[in-house]
């Protein structure tokens, strides 16, 4: 939004009226007229990527602030790089409206992290919208208190809340497009390499080599700061040399003791577990101990460890974090882990942070400096570090970056896989990786991940693709397309804090400006579904089904608007209109 | 590697196609001469040389510092770009008026995006390095010392706008009616065009302000090298067009590397007779402070 000369036209009235009034006596009206602001159009920011990194939230910006701009709101698209876009709406909440993927594993309790009413002034993705609504603050507490077959219920209800109250707007979820190369490696998982655990399971064809990968978003050649949440997305790439006690490997009810050689649960009724550690060490040598993860625990909580008046907890994974309440270390390879849910599934969710060595992070409790001096203010190093040798306990260890450039990890053969401790890991992940590197290649373009494929320079793309794309997948020799449903979806986010998006009725009409069909057709090319809400599967109830339509409709008819309607519908919202511009009354 | 394959190439096309231009465009004569007095001609620029080398390592520095800081303190603009463009061809098509560069598009045919992605890579170098070697042969040093000075000059301006500005071209924003065609037809070049510049160097366009610089040079040179007038001519508007025709630029980044381009020469030929030296700054600053007027008692 634009502030402008107002004051300067109100000071000019009133000398204006000043001169008259010493002139004549009928000044009523002048002076009531004067003492009003000024109305202006309305004018909007949509923030988004360029389309080199994300041409599918670009053009759905595009769409919208299209469709804005003809019911008389002056929308501007304003894209900016992924780690900028993140920074000014999850930490600075600098923003009007954005459009991004939000990237979601598909957990119900998620949404407690995206809408938590006391997550408003917290950095991440903690309720980046500044959303406030009781109630939806009591569901959300509730989906973590009631039994297992209670709680569909109470996300359905959660869900309907989010439609009828809009503090953020699910566009669709689109699919996951790989692609990768026949040859050299196989057992390629659908959708290529989403998570961590999809390298461990490949498998080579010949002879140890070298895995080498295209990846279009370079971050982590500059920053390998696991809970950095402006350079983190899922963390896929951070889970290689991060790791946590769980590791999910698709159903979260069921999940891979990893870190953790077992978690014993106490009896029925007792929220709370005894975890026996794996023997496992540090990329610098160093051993794992249980007092790196009770460190881990209470550092991601307050990144200060008391040190600041206000806890500085992790801007990423902040949510899991709330539902460990104590842990105790009862020895170097064990400990007592108490949770706020007596929900095991959810436990599972609270044991798969990454575990962090407290030899190295210990040191990055104190506030974050430039030269010396606290710019910012409540901000620990450990948020702003760009961490660059990355000392984890993955199978895979950092060993070189050059920025924006390329990055390279090499097995760390001291990893438990190596010693053969894989009791309770699913066979196809129990062995060490079958490359002895990874080698990621920074690419300006997917265009241009597809070219490096098809001349054998790399071995599969690291993130997923763009639907233009595919056709040149198609027709590259020896190269596959691996396609994956995503839980990942497009959203628009509301700056609740900023008017008028503080107002339900205007956000919920801003959805209606988007046509989920259209979009999935010529956005996702198909490659992708429409939907209203950020569940999908059985956490949607029948009513919020996705049928063709909207519950809260498109106004207008295959994508394009019928700009009377959408303007009626502003006006019943109680905006107002001079001539064909929605006018507000300029801040003064 | 590609990367290294693309590189070979360009260089080798450039080297063909400057040898080619040297021997007929300059003439054998004015070559043999050159390499006689070589001594001469190089203690004539050496001032410049330093000059350039200067420039250019400060460009190095400000593209890799530059994007860095450019995004912490950098107006972002391609909003704005977006608008006036939106309005550029306005007198043609009143009601309805087309992006420039989606307009351009709607004539494109795969001859033209070939010519335009050739002319955007290969043109463009060449028409960089051809005017240093047709300068270095002519006896006097004035066109040659024009020729640094104005290439620096667009650098160092250019540098500078980036550092302010964080713009993204068409092929980043408008991507349902431009496409990035040299990126999406021509992938191979971006590992080379990445290399040397950031996605957000969009505003002004440098390719358009160097290529107009030099034709306006070769036009300085008319005497002596009367072919390379139109020559420079039709490559310069080819270059012009491509940046747009590509959706690499907006065309107000095309109207912005056109006017310094022209200032650029006019610097140029400001100092083709004494360099710019420190202390030259130093006394124009002072002159500068002399004409404010300080009330003495």
């Amino acid at each position: 939004m634009v502030p402008d000369g107002v004051g300067g036209r109100r000071a000019f009235l009133a000398g204006a009226t000043g001169a008259i009034a010493a002139a004549s006596g009928c000044l009523g009206g002048m002076r009531n007229l004067a003492g009003r602001a000024r109305t202006d159009q309305l004018s909007l920011r949509i923030s988004t990527v360029p389309a080199s990194h994300d041409s599918y939230a670009v053009q759905i910006a595009n769409r919208l602030a299209a469709n804005l701009e003809r019911a008389g709101i002056a929308a501007t698209v304003d894209p900016m790089s992924p780690d900028v876009l993140l920074r000014e709406t999850l930490l600075n909440h600098d923003f009007d409206l954005y459009v991004a993927r939000y990237p979601s594993r598909g957990d119900p309790d998620e949404l407690r992290s995206m809408l938590y009413s006391a997550y408003g002034e917290e950095a991440g993705w903690q309720n980046p919208f500044g959303f406030s609504d009781l109630e939806t603050d009591e569901l959300l507490d509730e989906q973590r208190t009631v039994p297992d077959s209670d709680r569909s219920e109470v996300i359905g209800e959660l869900q309907r809340r989010i439609v009828r109250h809009q503090p953020f707007t699910v566009v669709g979820f689109p699919d996951r497009i790989g692609a990768v190369r026949d040859g050299q490696f196989e057992a390629w998982p659908e959708g290529g390499l989403a998570d961590p655990t999809a390298y461990l399971r490949l498998d080579r064809v010949d002879g140890k080599s070298t895995l080498r990968l295209s990846l279009r978003n370079g971050r982590i050649t500059r920053n390998r700061n696991p809970i950095a949440a402006e350079h983190r997305d899922r963390g896929a790439l951070t889970g290689l040399l991060y790791e946590s006690l769980l590791r999910t490997g698709g159903d979260p009810a069921d999940p891979i003791p990893w870190l953790a050689r077992r978690v014993e649960w106490d009896p029925e009724g007792s929220p709370a577990a005894t975890v026996r550690l794996r023997e496992t060490k540090w990329h610098d040598g160093e051993a794992f101990t249980a007092r790196d993860v009770a460190f881990t625990y209470g550092f991601l909580k307050d990144t200060s460890i008391g040190g600041f008046d206000t806890p500085v907890p992790t801007p990423w994974r902040r949510g899991r974090l709330s539902l460990v309440d104590a842990v105790d270390v009862r020895s170097t390879d064990e400990l007592r882990i108490e949770f706020t849910t007596e929900n095991r599934t959810l436990a599972h969710r609270a044991l798969s942070v990454p575990i962090l060595p407290s030899h190295v992070w210990l040191d990055r409790a104190g506030s974050a400096e430039i030269a010396g001096i606290d710019l910012v203010g409540g901000t620990t190093e450990a948020l702003v570090t760009p961490n660059e040798a990355a000392i984890g306990s993955g199978p895979l260890r950092f060993e070189a970056a050059t920025a924006d450039e390329s990055l390279s990890l090499v097995e760390f053969p001291e990893h438990f896989l190596h010693a053969g401790d894989t009791g309770g890991i699913p066979d196809r992940l129990s062995d060490p990786p079958r490359f002895d590197r990874v080698e990621f290649d920074v690419v300006p373009s997917h265009d241009a991940a597809v070219e490096l494929l098809a001349a054998d320079e790399v071995d599969a793309s690291a993130d997923g693709l763009g639907a233009s794309v595919v056709p040149r997948i198609v027709r590259a020799d020896e190269v596959s397309l691996a396609i994956d449903r995503s839980e990942e979806f497009y959203h628009i986010g509301y700056n609740c804090r900023r008017s008028p998006m503080t107002d339900p009725r205007f956000r919920r009409t801003v959805a209606r400006h988007l046509d989920r069909t259209a979009l999935t057709d010529d956005v996702f090319g198909g490659y992708g579904t429409p939907a209203e809400t950020p569940l999908g599967g059985r956490w949607v109830p029948a009513e919020l089904e996705w049928d063709g339509a909207a519950r809260l409709s498109f106004l207008g008819t295959e994508g394009e608007l019928n700009v009377d309607r959408a303007r009626e519908t502003f006006r019943e919202a109680g905006y107002q209109y001079d001539g064909d511009r929605l006018v507000r009354r300029a801040p003064s | 590697m590609t990367f290294a394959f693309v590189v070979g190439r360009v260089v080798f096309v450039v080297a063909v196609a400057v040898t080619v231009a040297a021997v007929t465009i300059v003439g054998p004569g004015r070559l043999v001469e050159t390499r006689r007095t070589f001594r001469e001609r190089f203690d004539a620029i050496v001032p410049y040389v330093g000059l350039l080398a200067v420039v250019l390592v400060a460009n190095k520095v400000a593209r890799d510092v530059g994007p860095e800081v450019s995004e912490l303190v950098g107006i972002r603009i391609t909003g704005w770009l977006r608008r006036v463009d939106g309005r550029l061809l306005w007198p043609l098509y009143p009601n309805d008026t087309p992006q420039v560069v989606a307009w351009l598009q709607s004539m494109a045919t795969p001859e033209l995006t070939a010519y335009f992605s050739l002319v955007y890579v290969y043109g463009y170098v060449f028409l960089l390095v051809f005017p240093l070697v047709a300068y270095v042969s002519l006896p006097r040093p004035e066109p040659i010392r024009r020729t640094m000075i104005a290439y620096g000059a667009n650098y160092l301006i250019g540098v500078l706008c980036y550092v302010a500005f964080v713009a993204y071209g068409p092929r980043n924003l408008i991507v349902e009616q431009a496409e990035g065609l040299l990126y999406t037809q021509y992938t191979h070049y971006q590992f080379v065009t990445n290399a040397v510049n950031d996605e957000t160097n969009v505003f002004p366009s440098l390719h358009t302000s160097m290529a107009v610089t030099a034709a306006l040079l070769a036009w300085t040179t008319r005497e002596e090298y009367p072919i390379w007038v139109p020559i420079s001519a039709v490559l310069a508007v080819s270059v012009v067009v491509s940046t747009m025709y590509l959706g690499i630029h907006w065309a107000t980044d095309v109207l912005f590397g056109i006017a310094l381009g022209w200032v650029s020469v006019a610097i140029g030929r400001r100092f083709e007779t004494t360099p710019p030296t420190v202390s030259g700054f130093k006394d124009r600053l002072d002159g500068l402070k002399n004409a404010i007027p300080v009330r003495r008692r």
